[in-house]
Order: C-alpha cells, then sequence, then structure tokens
C-alpha cells in the first residue's frame, strides 16, 4: 500500500486524536498497575526513610496468615453470595412489575432507580440515621411495629451480629435499581410473537416466564449478576463511612483493609498486594462471566 | 395488586429521602427523637437554619465547590479526550491501533480500586496530594468511555465523514463539524455516567485530601458526620445540597440517565 | 475544468482483493462520462479513488497532467455526490450548502451570495432552513448535487445518484443532472449500475466488469460494436442475442449459420469485417440485436426463419417475442462455458399478436451483425 500526503496528514491526525487519552490510560491505570504488581513484592512504607527491600512473596504470605485480611476475605464473599442472588431476583421482580401496563409506571421506574444516582456516602449517612439505636430508630421502630411490639431494639451498625446484614439491606436498596434498569430492557427487547406463539402452544403464565422470559433474559440476567458480584468486592464507601470495619472485623472488607494499609497505616507494600489480590478475584469473576456466556452463544 | 404491590414498594423508596428532608428542616434534636414515627416526615416548625449551619460550620460552599470544578472538569475534558481517541480508534487508520485497542478493552476490567494504592503512593511521592489536578487529571481518560464512543461511531454512516473530505475538510474539521454534532447521544450518556462517578466518588478523594480547602462532597459529609456534636439536622441538610444536582440533573435528563445505564448493561 | 487521465491505475485491498486492475482511460475536460458496471465491477472503487477517498495500489492518477496519487481529497478539488446523498444531519440545507465553501475559508458574504445562486439554480430557495430529514427524496437529491455544485469544483463524482429514487423521478432528475453538467461545463465522472442511465446521459460509456475496464466509448459505438460478448449482454434490454455460429462462403454468397440455417449475410456485415475471409468454416459468435428480427414478408425468403414462440410481452408500442431457434447460446461472462439453449429475444414495432407455443415466421436482418471470437472479444474490424 502506498501512502500519499493526504495519508499521512490522516495517519498523523489519529495519532494526536488517541494521544491523550492513551496517554493518561499509561500513566494513570496501566502504570500503576504494574506499580501494584511491583510494590507487592517489597516492603515499602510512605515516608520511611528506609530503601525498600524485595521480599518475595511476604506480603502475600503474611495477608494469608492474617484473620483480619481473612475475615475481610469472607466478609466480602458472604456478602455477594447475599446479595447477588437477592438483588438480581429483587431487579427482576421489579423488572416484570414495571414491564406490564402499569398507572404512573414511569413515576415508579424513576423512583427505584432515584438511589442509584445519589453517592454513597450520602445514602450513608442517611442510612446511619435508619439504623440507630433506641426505640425511636426507625429501623427499630419499624421492626418493632411489625413484631407487634416483640422486637427489643438494638443498635445494628455496633452488633457484630446485625452489622453486616445492615450494609447489605442499604446496599440492594441503593443498588436494585440499576438492575431493574438492565432487566428492563432487556424484557422490552423479548418479541412479542414469542409470548403469543407460547400463549397459542397453552403455556401457563409461569410456564411463559419459565419458557419466553428467562431464556430471553440470560445475558441481561449473567451480566447483571457479574457486575453486582464485582461491586459486591468492591464494597468500601459503606463499611468507611458506617461502621469502620466493625465490630471487630464483623464488616472488614478486602478494599477497606487495603485503605487500612496504605492510607491509615502508610504500609503501601501491603495495600498493594491486596490490590494484586482484589485485581485477581475480579479476573476470576470476569471469566467466570465469558464462560457463563460462550456455551450457548446467546449473547446479543 | 400489582399497583398495591409497586405502591408499597415506592414507599420504601420514598420514606428514606422524605425523611432526610423533613430532618433537614428542623431542629438537630427532632431528628433522631421523631425519625421512628410519622413525625418523621413531618414539616411542623421547618426552617432553613440547618442550612445556614451547614455552610458556616463545615464551609458547605466550599465543598459544593471543589465538587462542581472537579466534576465537571473530568466530563469536559473527559467527554474531549475520549471521543477523539474512540473515532481514532473507530475510523481512523494508523499503525498500532489493533493492538492498542485491545490493551484499552483490557483496561476495561481493571475497577479503579485495584489501583488506587499506587496510586496513592505515586502522587504522594511527588507531592500532588491536595490539590485539584491530582482528583481531575487521573479519571480523564477512560477505557470505558472511549470504548462507547467507538461503538457508536462505528454505528455513523461513513458517507458523512467522506463527505465532509470531499467538501474540504481536514480530519480534525470533519470530527468537530460532522461526526460529534451527529453524535450526541453518545455524548449525553458518556457525560452523565462520567458526571455521577464523579460526583459519588469517596475512595480517591479521600486518600489524597488532607483538608476541606480542596475536599468534595462525600469526603467533607463523611468527615462532617463525625464531627462531634453530631448535629443531624445539619448533615441532612449537607446531604440535601449534596443529592440536589443529581436529582435535579435526573429529573431533566431521566431517559437519557436511563439509556445510558441500560447501554452499559447490554454493551457487557 | 479539469482533464482526467488514468494510466494503469490498479487498487487493491487489504483482504488481497482487487477494485480495479490496470485502468487506463482519459476523460476529456468538460466531458460527461459514465462508469456503468454490475454491482461489485469495481465502478464505485474507481470514483472513491479520483475522489482521493482511497489510495491507489498503482498506476497514476493526473489531474491537468499533473499526479494528484498522493493528494488528500482536500487538495483536489473535487466534489461528489453520494449514493445516500450523505447531507449532514444536524445542519440546515443552507448551511449544508455552505459547508464546503466554509472549509475553503470563503468570506461570510462571499458563501451567502454563492449559496444564494445554487439555491436558486436548482429550485431550494424554499427549503433553505429545513433540515434534510424534512425534505423528499428529490430534494434531497437536489441539495446534494448543490453542496457539489457551489463551489465550483474541477472534477464532479457522482456515485449512483439515482438509485433511492423512485423511477418517475429518476427520468426528470436524469434530464436535470444532464442540463446542469452540460450548462456548467465541468468535468463529470458519473457512476451506474443503469445501462438506460448510461446511455442516455453519457457523451461516453465506459463499461467495467470485476475491475476491469471493458470497454469506452460513445453509447452509440458500444451499442453498434461492442469490444466484447459481456458489452455486448450488458447494453440493452434485453441485451444482444448471442449465439454460436460459422460463417461461410459458397455459391449463394456469405452465409451466417443460424441454428443449422444459413442466413446470407448483408454486403454491409461483410465490409464491417475484413478479417472475416480468414475465419471462414470457424466456430464463431453472432450477436444480433433484438431489433435485427423483422416481420417476414419485408424481407426475402432466405432471410426467413421459422422458430417457436416460448414467451411474448406486449409493451404497447412494440412486443418482444422469445423465440426457440434452435440455437446454442452463450454465456455473455465467459464467452464459452456448457453450451446453453436460451431463447432470442426478438422486438418488433407495434401489436403482433401470436401466443406463446406458436411456430412464427420472421425474417432476420444482418446489416448490423456483430462477430465475436470464441473467447468473446469482438472479431477485428
Amino acid at each position: 500500500m502506498r501512502g500519499g500526503g493526504g495519508d499521512r496528514l490522516h495517519r498523523h491526525a489519529a495519532a494526536a486524536m488517541a494521544a491523550p487519552a492513551l496517554a493518561g490510560l499509561a500513566l494513570f491505570v496501566a502504570l500503576p498497575f504494574v506499580a501494584a504488581v511491583v510494590l507487592s513484592f517489597t516492603d515499602q512504607r510512605l515516608g520511611s526513610p528506609l530503601a525498600s527491600r524485595f521480599v518475595g512473596w511476604e506480603q502475600y504470605r503474611r495477608l494469608l496468615a492474617d484473620p483480619l485480611f481473612r475475615r475481610a476475605i469472607a466478609n466480602n464473599l458472604s456478602f455477594a453470595a447475599v446479595v447477588v442472588p437477592v438483588q438480581t431476583g429483587a431487579a427482576l421482580g421489579l423488572a416484570l412489575l414495571l414491564n406490564r401496563r402499569l398507572a404512573g409506571r414511569a413515576i415508579f421506574r424513576a423512583l427505584f432507580f432515584l438511589p442509584v444516582v445519589f453517592p454513597m456516602a450520602l445514602v450513608a449517612v442517611v442510612w446511619v440515621v435508619i439504623y440507630a439505636p433506641g426505640p425511636s430508630g426507625p429501623m427499630n421502630a419499624l421492626l418493632a411495629a411489625a413484631t407487634g411490639g416483640a422486637w427489643s431494639p438494638r443498635d445494628f451498625l455496633h452488633d457484630p451480629a446485625w452489622a453486616m446484614p445492615a450494609l447489605i439491606l442499604l446496599s440492594i436498596w441503593q443498588g436494585v435499581g440499576f438492575q431493574m434498569v438492565v432487566l428492563l430492557a432487556g424484557l422490552q427487547a423479548i418479541p412479542a410473537e414469542l409470548y403469543e406463539a407460547a400463549v397459542v402452544d397453552g403455556a401457563s403464565p409461569w410456564g411463559r416466564f419459565l419458557h419466553v422470559t428467562l431464556p430471553g433474559l440470560r445475558s441481561p440476567l449473567i451480566f447483571v449478576a457479574v457486575v453486582t458480584a464485582i461491586l459486591a468486592f468492591r464494597l468500601f464507601d459503606q463499611v468507611r463511612i458506617m461502621t469502620r470495619g466493625g465490630p471487630n472485623g464483623a464488616t472488614t472488607t478486602v478494599i477497606f483493609e487495603a485503605v487500612a494499609a496504605a492510607f491509615d497505616r502508610q504500609e503501601v507494600a501491603r495495600g498493594a498486594a491486596i490490590t494484586v489480590i482484589f485485581f485477581l478475584l475480579v479476573v476470576a469473576i470476569t471469566a467466570a462471566q465469558r464462560r457463563l456466556l460462550r456455551p450457548r452463544g446467546v449473547a446479543r | 395488586m400489582a399497583w398495591v404491590a409497586a405502591c408499597g414498594l415506592a414507599l420504601v423508596y420514598v420514606a428514606p429521602v422524605a425523611m432526610m428532608v423533613a430532618g433537614s428542616l428542623k431542629p438537630d434534636a427532632r431528628v433522631l427523637a421523631e425519625a421512628g414515627s410519622w413525625r418523621a416526615i413531618s414539616l411542623a416548625g421547618a426552617s432553613l437554619a440547618n442550612y445556614r449551619d451547614a455552610f458556616i460550620r463545615v464551609d458547605l460552599g466550599r465543598s459544593l465547590l471543589n465538587s462542581l470544578v472537579i466534576t465537571t472538569s473530568v466530563v469536559i475534558l473527559g467527554l474531549g479526550v475520549n471521543s477523539l481517541a474512540g473515532y481514532a480508534f473507530a475510523r481512523m487508520t494508523w499503525r498500532g491501533r489493533g493492538w492498542l485497542f485491545a490493551a484499552v478493552t483490557a483496561l476495561m476490567v481493571l475497577p479503579f480500586e485495584a489501583i488506587a494504592v499506587p496510586l496513592f503512593y505515586g502522587v504522594s511521592l511527588l507531592g500532588w496530594r491536595d490539590s485539584y489536578s491530582v482528583q481531575i487529571l487521573p479519571f480523564v481518560a477512560n477505557a470505558f468511555s472511549i470504548y462507547l464512543f467507538y461503538t457508536f461511531f462505528l454505528g455513523l454512516p461513513r458517507e458523512l465523514e467522506e463527505a465532509a473530505r470531499v467538501d474540504g475538510a481536514g480530519p480534525w474539521r470533519t470530527f468537530v463539524e460532522v461526526v460529534a454534532p451527529n453524535a450526541r447521544p453518545c455524548f449525553a450518556t458518556v457525560a452523565i455516567l462520567t458526571f455521577l462517578t464523579q460526583w459519588g466518588s469517596y475512595l480517591w478523594p479521600l486518600m489524597v485530601t488532607g483538608g476541606p480547602r480542596v475536599r468534595p462532597l462525600p469526603v467533607a459529609i463523611a468527615a462532617f458526620y463525625t464531627l462531634p456534636p453530631r448535629a443531624w439536622g445539619d448533615i441532612l441538610a449537607f446531604g440535601v445540597v449534596m443529592a440536589a444536582p443529581v436529582v435535579l440533573l435526573f429529573l431533566l435528563f431521566q431517559r437519557a440517565f436511563v439509556r445510558g445505564v441500560a447501554t452499559t448493561g447490554v454493551k457487557g | 475544468m479539469a482533464r482526467v487521465e488514468l494510466n494503469g491505475v490498479a487498487k487493491r485491498f487489504a483482504d488481497g482483493s482487487w477494485g480495479v486492475r490496470d485502468l487506463s482511460l482519459t476523460v476529456e475536460a468538460g466531458e460527461l462520462l459514465v462508469v456503468v458496471g454490475p454491482s461489485g465491477s469495481g465502478k464505485s472503487t474507481l470514483l472513491r479513488l479520483l475522489a482521493g477517498l482511497e489510495g491507489v495500489s498503482g498506476g497514476e492518477i493526473r489531474f491537468d497532467g499533473e499526479v494528484v496519487n498522493d493528494r488528500s481529497p482536500q487538495g483536489r478539488n473535487v466534489a461528489m455526490v453520494f449514493q445516500n446523498y450523505a447531507l449532514y444531519p444536524h445542519m440546515s440545507v443552507r448551511a449544508n450548502l455552505a459547508f464546503p465553501l466554509r472549509m475553503r475559508r470563503l468570506a461570510r458574504r462571499e458563501i451567502a451570495t454563492k449559496v444564494k445562486q445554487v439555491a436558486a439554480t436548482l429550485g431550494l430557495t424554499e427549503l433553505l432552513e429545513r433540515k434534510p430529514a424534512q425534505l423528499s427524496g428529490g430534494q434531497r437529491q437536489r441539495v446534494a448535487m448543490g453542496r457539489a455544485l457551489v463551489r465550483d469544483p474541477g472534477l464532479f463524482l457522482m456515485d449512483e445518484p439515482l438509485s433511492n429514487l423512485d423511477a418517475r423521478l429518476r427520468a426528470e432528475i436524469r434530464t436535470e443532472i444532464a442540463a446542469v453538467v452540460r450548462r456548467t461545463g465541468i468535468t463529470t465522472i458519473y457512476v451506474t449500475h443503469d445501462q438506460v442511465e448510461a446511455v442516455t446521459l453519457g457523451d461516453r460509456v465506459a463499461v467495467v466488469r470485476a475491475g476491469i475496464l471493458q470497454q469506452v466509448g460513445p453509447p452509440e459505438a458500444l451499442y453498434r460494436r461492442p469490444a466484447n460478448t459481456f458489452v455486448a449482454a450488458f447494453l440493452g434490454t434485453p441485451g444482444m442475442n448471442l449465439f454460436r455460429t460459422v460463417v461461410r462462403r459458397g455459391e449463394e454468397g456469405v452465409t451466417l449459420d443460424l441454428g443449422g440455417r444459413r442466413l446470407p449475410l448483408a454486403p454491409e456485415a461483410v465490409a464491417a469485417y475484413p478479417d472475416l475471409d480468414r475465419r471462414l468454416g470457424e466456430p464463431l459468435i453472432a450477436g444480433l440485436r433484438p431489433e435485427a428480427f423483422v416481420a417476414a414478408d419485408t424481407v426475402s425468403a432466405a432471410s426467413r426463419i421459422e422458430a417457436r414462440l416460448t414467451a411474448v410481452e406486449h409493451l404497447g408500442h412494440e412486443t418482444l417475442l422469445y423465440l426457440d431457434a434452435g440455437v446454442e447460446t452463450v454465456d455473455p461472462e465467459t464467452g464459452g462455458g456448457a453450451p446453453t439453449r436460451r431463447p432470442l429475444a426478438a422486438r418488433l414495432p407495434g401489436l403482433v399478436r401470436a401466443p406463446a407455443g406458436d411456430t412464427l415466421s420472421l425474417g432476420v436482418t444482418t446489416e448490423k451483425l456483430a462477430l465475436f471470437c470464441p473467447d468473446g472479444g469482438a472479431l477485428r474490424g
């Protein structure tokens, strides 16, 4: 292929157009990520006058032996184990509800979606009020009313048994609208003829849900579940603001530990090693998504 | 039936927001005391005193300004930088395009949390903390935005750009005068997604801001809420101010919001 | 007004396929050349090479003697009308017309005047504030023309500009285009797959197939003396009848074999092929236009054939008859191939009342006979 003068101009323009973004990604994403891997094999501390040493797998070894870090991973896993199915199921319910002809449907959709646009820091602070201890706390009052007064008020965020469920509930409340919108778009993409054909074939409403709706939602459902799973491992803002990982490590998470190490205690190398482990977890989830989507090749 | 269920669920969504707004209007002591009853949302004795306090006690105005400066900078710079890159990848031929694009899509899986620690270390070494730029520049280039622009530009009719070239426009003019004006929906989607992410960003500003000078709203409200004595009315007033811009934008551009979020889902 | 020369121009795509191969062609300044060929023949690629939207892989393109291979589209002063018009959807008609002038950095006042002029010539004055989406197909077509004309280009390229219009509008705009191009005197290269458009519009017509130029010349020349069987069959509806034949010289004079019958060959046809003497008795391909068939009573008995009618199409002013004359027809794409027996098409004026299945007697006139070698190329004249 012979390049002309006009083509050269064209190529220069292309390089100039792509350059700022590529430079930004290289400098602020790719480079730090490589740095994370390198740092994780040292004992680097922030502001330490001592030169950093290569310590091999020492950081990883220490981390995996640290009960608090193991607790963090376990917390992330249990958070994901509850949030992924419950939030996806709730989102599916809401999407099915709003996929009908319903008076004020647009208003309901806007309401359920609204918390998604709120900053998590704000949601966390408001829910601190909701979880307020004592009988005047809204959640306590609600539960007392629901149980006919049998409920004894407690301090949710400082109760080792209740802190994590409290975070889970608020996270679902905040995030379900996102999944709902994705699934609603998926529902609307299912051709009406399929439902009509199923009716003609004598399928019950449940049969239609099982044989038309669910297969039609396969891709968005997998997507939604994967995004939620990744979000579950990114869990940080609520924890930092509402419980600071407590009480007694009951709500600590992988990222919370990373920030605590690198930022609060200046142990950059340890934070970097946690980062790498976090990244491997995310990659594993993404790989699982690819696998799930491959077999039937129904990805839209 | 369905409608009753929807209304019940709507209550679950309205109640916390209503409580926040009502609480922001009443004296601090009454916020928690009344939170457990219907009076949580009563507006009796409403006043704007809490708002005045929030602006004075923690300099809400400063944080609001910081958030606005940081967020709009990231949105505007990001739209420019990422749309150009998306265009170069979608429509222009240049050496290295193929593998660089593969690299960009690979970076999409990397959540910010995976680079926060080393990035924090880097900017600390450079003495770059406590500035606007450290909260803006790292977030301008965004692999996912590039990808959204890329797919959108692929769908535009190629003839438009060819017509512009024949009409005498160079690559830059073609982009500015012909391509960009026809990509408004995509610009809107990317702007909204960037805005939401930045406005709510907490982890990074928490690490790089040491005081109120360049601190954005999420860090400020978290700090305010731990500041004794806890004045709940003021805190909730702060929250209302923080939520107002996003809610306003959401109500104005609801369609674009929902589409923006849904496209991220469909494309995944 | 540029004179355009193409010298051995070739375009090979990244996937290895050829767009255009070794194409040489000259378009005189002010000429309207129509490039015609089936889809995928490389005619659009040729336009894109001329516009500078694609770079050539070989050969050279000259405008007024100057090589422009390396010039970008904006450096070539060409204007182009695209198949789908490619009007800028976000701009009004006025802004669309002004766009190429703005890119040339003309003064604002000058732009306004030129836009007004062009709008007036094309009858767009009322539509200046509209957006393309608010225009009809014909109006969009005119805006696209206006956008190309407004800046006095040296070369005007049109890529199937009528293909998105309905039949009636197409004829109307075709005459309009011809008038505009003649009036402005801009060198124009017009690409189409429609051979009717080609012959009605072009000063000269270039026929391309699979990236290779088949023949270029005035429409009548191409119609009368096609360079090969492909051109012969491509031009005209229906195209030229092609069948295997042998020319002999005997006591009845020179004869043409048509399905076993020996028809006397008109002296004009004999004179047109001086080489014919050396080809006597050899297999050849004969080409007869449908209008070579006439009513039986207008020719001598020797020039008549009997043929079974396989189909009849009444077009009002004329009738198309499809005849099984017992000849072995030829695939125009290759000139050879497996023997086929397709019916011959005959065009007779007026209404011919004859049902399919009948056997009919028709006269054959051979004055305009075309002869081809078995490989499909025209016999040297």
